[in-house]
């Protein structure tokens, strides 16, 4: 399954996609969606398969997610310890040699594919609004396509989307809202072609913010979609 | 404000109370108080409240408990200053047949409290108390309870209901609980859980384990049950608790997330939301027949429903117009009007249980109110302010709000605090009632004696 990865040349968009996530790095827009670097343990990654291929995708790989990973440096700080404390804990895939040479950090190996870690990395599992709004914004359309795609190349997983406000709004209306944005977002999946039996939402409104602090940047970090893999683990 | 000639006490308490909001009420004959409405602040009434006396040491120390009780629970209100019990001159124990009225009056007592408390053969308590006009010499209540000694505190807060409603001639309100959230740990990982306690913050306990997220309790005006928001397996839905029992029980088997639960007046009904394919609108269950019925049909968001007293209308919040603001149904869902058109979003619509007022969260600039309207929308006043105040709950007699404050969080994780205010209708008054924990989404039950 892994193969296509490295070796296709149908590589999939969030594969190819490097100019977006740099894109994504310039801007710190605050509506802009960006790709939140957190790596967990790949629930459903496959062992073995061939190293050589591996390293080579994961050197595209740390192109990207260099460049994914430069968002906005309030995720980082928000997120407690950002990506790079994510990034330790995650624990290597690839299994490196003794001897191997220190070429790349082998605790920088690409998620395997199919796995919730590609899904959060590479794909993306989460789209951002702006303040009271449903709207999908372009950006977020093209997180929400590298999320359809990859849904189709996996059937058998399914996904929660969990719906977010920020604080600045009373607890039921943001319920309301979260469960609306969460319900754009799904709608817009299922209009990919990606079988609605597969989707559910939940909101959560004010109740799970992932950025802290009383301000706009961590406001709109937190008014957010979060397309969460079935039995995966829990990321906010 | 108020000035009180101390010709009588009377029964101008009353008068000066309900003046601070509405009309002058006509005073009695003996009585001269001049009331200016216009403030609404009501300068505290003087009252002595001495123990209750009794022979008995473990009566004694009761009957001490009762009237620190009594004393707190007055003072609480804003509207009585207990005088402090050093300045007594008459000792409880030598003023069972009748007071020395000149001693009160030496100390500017306005009003007495005194009583006794006795233990019987079978091991009850029982408790008598007198309340006083020093001025007129005269007793204007008394009453007598008989319980179990365990249950001194509800005794006491029956008497202060009963001194209360005798010297503003509105019904007391600390014969209550207050459900709440208790909340605890970073605003990133905040762990919710249910508890309850008498509303003076006693008999403090905690009615979920915090493993299940719990939001917006609301008490049952007729049974020993709570309606509330519960995080199962990541599905939301509307509960309800039994406080006796314990067991929980989720509301109807729905295929979207139902939320904003609250009790019809009767107790028969829940009003709340329920989300489908993203689209919030107002149903009600009915808790006898299990039958839902669907209320509203906008494509909007509709929440946050809450009957009017007499059970004909519903009050909730909607962003069908536009914005987010407050509107009125009939009960059947006929008749939708906005009555909110004031600057800002509206949010969290409550009717008091008189009916008169609807209690509401305001959003304006940045800032968070509590405030209230009538029914048609007019005459708004805004009781509290804060970088975010939500979630009002009336005291069963329309006289008081509590609400939650949650301070700013800083981006290293602190802050965050949320407590428990109350507030008088007024706008004066505004407490912090205190919680072991943090505290949101208060909800004030009924009267504990119907």
């Amino acid at each position: 399954m892994w193969g296509y990865f490295a070796g296709s040349l149908a590589v999939p968009k969030w594969a190819a996609s490097t100019e977006q996530c740099l894109s994504g790095a310039m801007s710190v827009s605050l509506h802009s969606d960006v790709s939140v670097i957190k790596l967990v343990n790949a629930g459903q990654g496959k062992k073995g398969g061939p190293m050589g291929l591996k390293l080579i995708g994961s050197i595209a790989a740390l192109v990207l997610i260099a460049a994914c990973e430069t968002v906005p440096e309030e995720m980082a700080d928000a997120d407690g310890g950002g990506a790079a404390a994510a990034l330790g804990a995650a624990g290597p895939q690839v299994a490196a040699g003794p001897s191997a040479a220190p070429v790349v950090a082998p605790e920088d190996a690409p998620p395997a594919p199919g796995s919730f870690d590609e899904f959060v990395k590479l794909v993306g599992d989460r789209v951002f609004f702006g303040f009271n709004q449903i709207d999908l914004l372009p950006r977020t359309q093209e997180t929400l396509e590298r999320q359809a795609e990859w849904l189709l190349l996996y059937p058998a997983i399914n996904i929660v989307i969990q719906g977010h406000a920020d604080e600045r709004g009373t607890r039921e209306y943001n319920l309301a809202l979260g469960e609306r944005r969460a319900n754009a977002v799904r709608n817009f999946l299922v209009a990919l072609n990606v079988d609605a039996s597969r989707i559910r939402t939940v909101s959560y409104g004010k109740e799970r913010p992932v950025a802290l602090g009383s301000n706009v940047t961590a406001w709109a970090l937190n008014r957010r979609a979060v397309s969460q893999i079935e039995g995966g683990p829990a990321i906010n | 404000m108020i000035k009180t000639q101390r010709k009588s006490l009377a029964m101008l308490w009353a008068t000066v109370v309900a003046g601070a909001l509405a009309v002058l009420l006509a005073a009695p004959a003996n009585a001269v108080v001049t009331i200016d409405i216009t403030r609404g602040n009501v300068d505290p009434l003087p009252i002595a409240v001495t123990d209750l006396f009794s022979t008995n040491p473990k009566a004694s120390t009761l009957g001490a408990d009762i009237s620190r009780v009594v004393m707190a629970d007055l003072e609480r209100s804003g509207l009585f200053q207990a005088i402090n019990r050093g300045a007594f001159i008459q000792t409880p124990a030598n003023m069972q047949m009748r007071p020395r009225f000149v001693d009160w009056r030496t100390i500017n007592a306005q009003a007495l409290v005194t009583g006794l408390a006795t233990l019987e053969n079978d091991g009850r308590l029982r408790v008598e108390f007198r309340l006083w006009d020093v001025f007129a010499e005269q007793q204007m209540t008394g009453r007598a309870y008989t319980s179990t000694p365990e249950n001194w505190r509800r005794v006491a807060h029956l008497i202060a209901d009963s001194i209360y409603e005798r010297l503003t001639g509105e019904r007391g309100y600390f014969d209550t609980r207050v459900v709440y959230v208790s909340e605890t740990g970073a605003v990133n990982q905040r762990v919710k859980r249910l508890a309850i306690m008498d509303q003076d913050g006693e008999n403090h306990r905690f009615l979920t384990d915090g493993r299940n997220l719990v939001l917006t309790p609301r008490f049952s005006p007729t049974t020993q049950e709570i309606t509330y928001l519960a995080y199962v397996n990541n599905r939301a839905r509307a509960y309800i608790y039994n406080i006796d029992t314990g067991q929980q029980e989720v509301l109807g088997d729905f295929p979207g997330m139902t939320y904003a639960p609250r009790f019809s007046p009767d107790g028969g009904k829940v009003v709340m939301s329920l989300a489908l394919a993203g689209n919030s609108d107002i149903y009600t269950m009915n808790l006898q027949t299990r039958e839902d019925r669907r209320l509203t049909t906008s494509p909007a968001i509709d929440t946050s429903p809450s009957y009017s007293p007499d059970g004909a209308s519903i009050t909730f919040n909607s962003d069908r117009g536009g914005s987010q603001q407050i509107y009125v149904m009939n009960a059947d869902g006929e008749t939708i009007r906005r009555i909110s058109f004031g600057d800002g979003l509206y949010a969290t619509p409550v009717w008091s249980p008189r009916g008169d007022l609807i209690a509401f969260t305001k959003i304006l600039n940045g800032t968070f109110y509590i405030g209230v309207m009538r029914p048609d929308g007019s005459g708004e006043r805004l009781l509290a302010e804060s970088f975010l105040v939500e979630g009002p709950t009336w005291a069963p007699n329309g006289r008081v709000l509590m609400f939650f404050r949650q301070e700013r969080t800083t981006e290293d994780g602190r802050g965050g605090d949320a407590h428990l205010w109350s507030v008088d209708l007024t706008g004066f008054n505004e407490r912090m009632v205190l919680t072991p924990l943090f505290g949101s989404d208060p909800a004030w039950s009924p009267p504990l004696t119907p």
